[in-house]
């Protein structure tokens, strides 16, 4: 694997795990995320799950994962450079002895940053049955945006990786930051 | 009433509803980004079905994948039999999951919590 990344967002990855073994890395992107891109992501982090021949359960949560994330960046992310129509981010799939990691990332509007972190505070440092009943009382009572977004990413993405969940942001100009969210999957 | 079937995708579930039958299957990975969009022409196809349903409706949940937006729509759907059930027709909702899924198990659990319809959680291994 590539080593010497110097593409525009991986240093973020690397600031924000500077532990990071780039050895085992499965899977990274970076660039336009729509639906297409979302789609061959995925096909591809499945058949790697597969020919790591993992749990099926272990699979199932690190591709739902994966999809919540692009979903999430195709749906939400902010462009800096506003000559790209597709909306831009970051994904990195690593695999280690016991665990997977699944880091994500995209340029948000430093007005946004509140709402994202009260999205995230919600789920942080709950139990596994208070994120089921965060679930839901959220499935029940949120609506679905006009981006098609229901409100419950975070949450069933913190239950599935049954681990905390991490985030940063990364100042990149006076307008925008560079958000990153990490989830852990453990093998079994 | 004519039978619905939609072929699944990469991303959607195969949809077999019978109205002759009152069985009406749901199977496959549902993944669609905008679920919404995808699945409003068939709630709305199942709401037409409850103005003359039979006498009993089976709803035969096979899912492997959801996504969050997904989820939620089928909470849509659940409400649709909900509501079906309290008008007084028979209705039945059957949640299979594979047998090494306890992620799939809990979704059907989550539902069945939710709504007030009976429903079977269903364990399958892929053998069957």
């Amino acid at each position: 694997m590539n080593t010497n990344r110097s593409s525009k967002y991986f240093s973020f990855i690397r600031t924000f795990v500077p532990s990071i073994d780039e050895s085992r890395i499965s899977l990274y992107f970076e660039g336009g995320i729509d639906y297409y891109i979302t789609r061959s992501l995925t096909d591809i982090a499945e058949h790697v799950l597969q020919s790591e021949k993992e749990p099926r359960i272990v699979q199932k949560r690190v591709f739902n994962i994966m999809v919540e994330c692009l979903q999430n960046i195709a749906r939400h992310a902010d462009t800096e450079d506003h000559l790209k129509t597709i909306k831009q981010g970051n994904i990195c799939l690593i695999n280690y002895n016991t665990h997977y990691l699944v880091i994500a990332g995209n340029a948000v509007e430093n007005m946004k940053i509140p709402a994202i972190k009260k999205s995230i505070f919600n789920i942080e440092s709950k139990s596994f049955d208070q994120l089921r009943r965060l679930y839901i009382r959220q499935l029940k009572e949120g609506v679905l945006s006009d981006k098609g977004g229901a409100g419950l990413g975070f949450i069933d993405m913190a239950r599935k990786s049954r681990n905390p969940v991490s985030h940063t942001f990364y100042p990149i100009n006076t307008q925008y930051s560079f958000f990153m969210v990490k989830f852990m999957i453990h093998k079994k | 009433m004519e039978a619905l079937h939609i072929k699944a995708t990469n991303d959607t579930p195969e949809i077999l509803f019978d109205p002759m039958q009152g069985i009406f299957e749901i199977s496959g990975k549902s993944l669609p980004e905008d679920a919404q969009s995808y699945y409003q022409p068939i709630l709305e196809w199942i709401e037409q079905y409850f103005e003359n349903p039979n006498k009993q409706t089976i709803f035969n949940f096979k899912i492997d994948y959801i996504n969050t937006s997904s989820s939620k729509i089928f909470l849509s759907f659940l409400a649709i039999i909900n509501d079906a059930q309290k008008s007084g027709h028979n209705v039945k909702i059957n949640w299979y999951y594979l047998d090494d899924d306890e992620d799939m198990y809990d979704v059907g659990e989550e539902y069945a919590e939710i709504i007030n319809v009976p429903f079977e959680l269903i364990s399958y291994s892929l053998d069957d």
